[in-house]
């Protein structure tokens, strides 16, 4: 009967003792729990910073690079799938994810798409954020890029992942210039009968030269080129003028910003024929080549 | 009877010195001060990203690469320093390939946060320095 007594006592005791210790280390458990989700949650916010700024590096390094591809391909026939991969094999990203490893900081970044295409114009939200124009003109370039960007702690669990879609727009404005292009290109190996009464006849070319290129632009674009004129009888009562349009270079006036691509280049040169009757007393400079430069702007 | 008495005084004492010494700890305070390093953080992040949203750092982009001058690039790191003082931040550094271009403030017991400032010419990069502990260490 004692031993019974004295050992439900002990136990009633030493339940209570274990189950102090129990609730302690649960309540030492939460402490720990709660300590370290603030912790998460802390470097979170941190990951969200590096998250921002990959946002920023990879827009902007994408439109500078949009930039230098528009310099290198202005000469040449502009295709937007060419653009396209060449602009995605310029965007290495390695170089910020090394960065960023340095502190303490796991990257991972995948395109998922980029996208060239007609902006309707207006104003840009993540142009200004980039430092880049804001305001952009129907007609320009619009990137598109949609990635998914990953930021976590090497020293703890926390971190970001994001899909993320990028409206970025370069403010040349790509595709008017890419019709005056066409529409001069159009003009190519066209004869045109041109009736020529008195004065000097180069001089009555160049005019209708200009007229031609002019009707060609927009009131916000110039042009650049150089002329070539050669005068051939073609027989005894007519005349041909050959005007070889060289060096074309359209430039968009609207694009004053510091990013270097302003223009677009027309290949090769553009043949324009005259053909004109001779008049007895005129002079036709046979056999001269005459060459001339123009700057061309509406108003 | 008198030893099972004894016993159970004594695993009584024990708890309540276990239970004293938990609530001696003061689990709020330790949970104060978590809680006030987290809104340190948040207050950086949005002070980090609102330069962000305003261009800030877009504009330090644009006078790191015209390169002509190196007024308005102080200028504009003096702004953005101006705007992250009140957060915590006592220095900024410009790096160009591991090399310091430009020091503002203090770069001395902080802990450090990347922004990486892509030009058409190099890669910059904007060391902030913030006072106190790292967080991710």
């Amino acid at each position: 009967m004692i031993v019974k007594s004295h050992f439900s006592v002990s136990a009633l005791c030493l339940g209570f003792m274990l189950i102090t210790i129990l609730l302690l280390s649960e309540v030492i458990h939460y402490m720990t729990f709660y300590s370290n989700l603030i912790t998460g949650l802390a470097v979170t916010k941190l990951c969200d910073v590096y998250l921002t700024n990959l946002q920023y590096a990879i827009g902007r390094r994408a439109l500078l690079a949009l930039d230098e591809l528009l310099i290198k391909m202005k000469r040449g026939d502009i295709d937007l799938g060419h653009l396209k991969d060449s602009l995605l094999e310029k965007l290495k990203l390695e170089d910020l994810i090394e960065t960023l490893s340095e502190d303490q900081v796991n990257v991972h970044i995948s395109i998922l798409d980029v996208e060239l295409r007609r902006s309707s114009g207006g104003y840009y939200v993540t142009n200004h954020i980039l430092g880049f124009p804001s305001r952009i003109p129907s007609g320009a370039l619009e990137l598109v890029i949609k990635l998914v960007i990953g930021v976590s702690c090497s020293n703890n669990y926390a971190g970001v992942k994001r899909v993320i879609r990028l409206v970025i727009s370069h403010p040349i404005r790509f595709f008017d210039l890419l019709e005056i292009k066409k529409s001069i290109v159009s003009m190519n190996s066209t004869i045109q009968i041109i009736k020529w009464d008195e004065g000097n006849i180069t001089e009555f070319v160049l005019s209708v030269v200009k007229r031609e290129l002019l009707a060609c632009l927009d009131e916000s674009s110039s042009l650049k080129c150089s002329l070539t004129l050669e005068f051939l009888r073609e027989n005894t009562s007519t005349f041909l003028c050959i005007v070889k349009i060289h060096n074309v270079e359209i430039i968009d006036e609207l694009q004053d910003s510091f990013l270097k691509a302003k223009g677009m280049e027309v290949n090769g040169y553009i043949v324009l024929i005259f053909s004109c009757e001779l008049e007895r007393d005129s002079y036709i400079p046979f056999h001269e080549t005459l060459t001339f430069h123009l700057f061309l702007k509406k108003n | 009877m008198n030893s099972a008495l004894y016993d159970s005084i004594i695993a009584l004492i024990l708890s309540s010195l276990l239970l004293i010494i938990t609530l001696l700890v003061n689990p709020v305070i330790l949970f104060e001060d978590s809680l006030a390093k987290l809104k340190k953080v948040e207050e950086l992040e949005e002070g980090i990203k609102d330069l962000f949203e305003q261009g800030y750092f877009g504009k330090l982009a644009n006078s790191l690469n015209s390169r002509r001058s190196p007024e308005e690039f102080k200028a504009h790191l003096k702004e953005i320093f101006e705007r992250l003082s009140s957060r915590g931040v006592v220095g900024l550094r410009v790096l160009v390939h591991g090399k310091t271009v430009y020091t503002y403030g203090s770069t001395e017991r902080a802990w450090t946060l990347k922004i990486i400032i892509p030009s058409s010419r190099d890669m910059y990069v904007l060391e902030i320095f913030i006072r106190g502990d790292s967080y991710d260490s």
